[in-house]
C-alpha cells in the first residue's frame, strides 16, 4: 500500500502552471510547476527588529527535473492567469519521492 | 528637563540618522532610525532601517553617597537588501550595515554630549546576520552599553 498522494495528483487537482526550468549551463526543460502556500518569516535571524518576508515554495517534477540545483531559473507566473516571470532557486525547502520543494527568490 | 538617558538616546539617533549614502556611507540605514520600537517591518516599508533597541540595566549603587552607576544594554540592530538578483554579497552588504552604524555611532565624544559618564560609549559585541534561504534580506547587531552615573532621584 502506498498513502502517499503523486505529485502529477497535486498537479491536476490544483492548476498546474507552465514552467520553464533552466539549470546552470543547461538547456531550458518545459514542464509544470505548482506554488505550495508561502511562510512569512522573520529575518534577520537572530534580531529583535525584524522585516516580514514570504518565503517561496515552488514545487517540480523529479521525473521532468530530476536535479534542481542552487540558482536553477524557473519561468513561471505566480498564479493563473498573470504573466510568467523568472525565479531563482536558492535552496531546497524539501525532497519527495517524485517532487522536489525548491525555495526562490525573483531572478 | 530631559534625562541623561534620554538626553544620551537622542544623541545616538541623531549620529545614526547621518548614513545615508549622499553622507559618505554605504546604505541608506539612516533614513529609516527607530527608538524604542521593535517593529516588524513588511514589503512595503523601506529596504534598510535600523532600530535602536534599550535593555535593561544593572545599577550600581556607591555607599552612602547617593550616587548611582547605571549602566545600559543597548543593541544597534538594522538590516538591509541583498538579494541574489543584484547580484549583491550578502556577507559584503551585512558587514556595510555594521560598518556603518560604527563609522556613525562611535565618534570621538563617547560621553554622547555629556549625558554619559566613564567608559561612557563602549562596543560589546557586533554580530552579523547571515541571509537565510529565500530571504533577499541580510542585517546586524552591534550591542554596546551606556555608562550614566545619577543622583538619587535625578536621572
Amino acid at each position: 500500500m502506498d498513502l502517499r498522494p503523486t505529485f502529477r495528483a497535486a498537479l491536476d487537482a490544483f492548476g498546474a502552471l507552465p514552467a520553464v526550468v533552466t539549470l546552470p549551463d543547461l538547456d531550458p526543460v518545459t514542464t509544470e510547476a505548482l506554488w505550495l502556500p508561502p511562510v512569512t518569516v522573520e529575518v534577520p535571524a537572530g534580531n529583535d527588529f525584524h522585516r516580514m518576508e514570504l518565503r517561496r515554495v515552488l514545487a517540480l517534477s523529479r521525473t521532468a527535473v530530476p536535479q534542481v540545483p542552487r540558482g536553477t531559473v524557473v519561468i513561471v507566473a505566480e498564479s493563473a492567469g498573470e504573466d510568467p516571470t523568472a525565479w531563482q532557486v536558492d535552496g531546497i525547502d524539501s525532497i519527495h519521492y517524485d517532487h522536489t520543494r525548491a525555495l526562490v527568490v525573483p531572478a | 528637563m530631559n534625562s541623561k538617558r534620554i538626553g544620551a538616546l537622542t544623541e545616538l539617533k541623531r549620529r545614526l540618522e547621518q548614513i545615508t549614502i549622499a553622507n559618505g556611507f554605504s546604505t541608506d540605514a539612516g533614513k529609516n532610525v527607530l527608538l524604542g520600537e521593535n517593529a516588524k517591518l513588511g514589503p512595503d516599508d523601506p529596504e534598510t532601517a535600523i532600530a535602536i533597541v534599550v535593555g535593561s540595566s544593572t545599577e550600581e549603587h556607591l555607599g552612602f553617597s547617593k550616587v548611582i552607576v547605571s549602566r545600559v544594554g543597548l543593541s544597534l540592530q538594522a538590516f538591509a537588501k541583498a538579494a541574489p538578483a543584484d547580484g549583491a554579497d550578502p556577507f559584503l552588504v551585512a558587514e556595510d550595515v555594521v560598518a556603518d552604524i560604527k563609522r556613525a555611532a562611535e565618534l570621538e565624544d563617547r560621553t554622547l554630549n555629556g549625558y554619559c559618564s566613564n567608559p561612557g560609549f563602549s562596543r560589546a559585541s557586533v554580530t552579523p546576520a547571515k541571509r537565510l534561504e529565500a530571504s533577499e534580506y541580510v542585517g546586524a547587531k552591534v550591542d554596546y552599553s551606556l555608562t550614566f552615573e545619577e543622583a538619587w532621584g535625578r536621572p
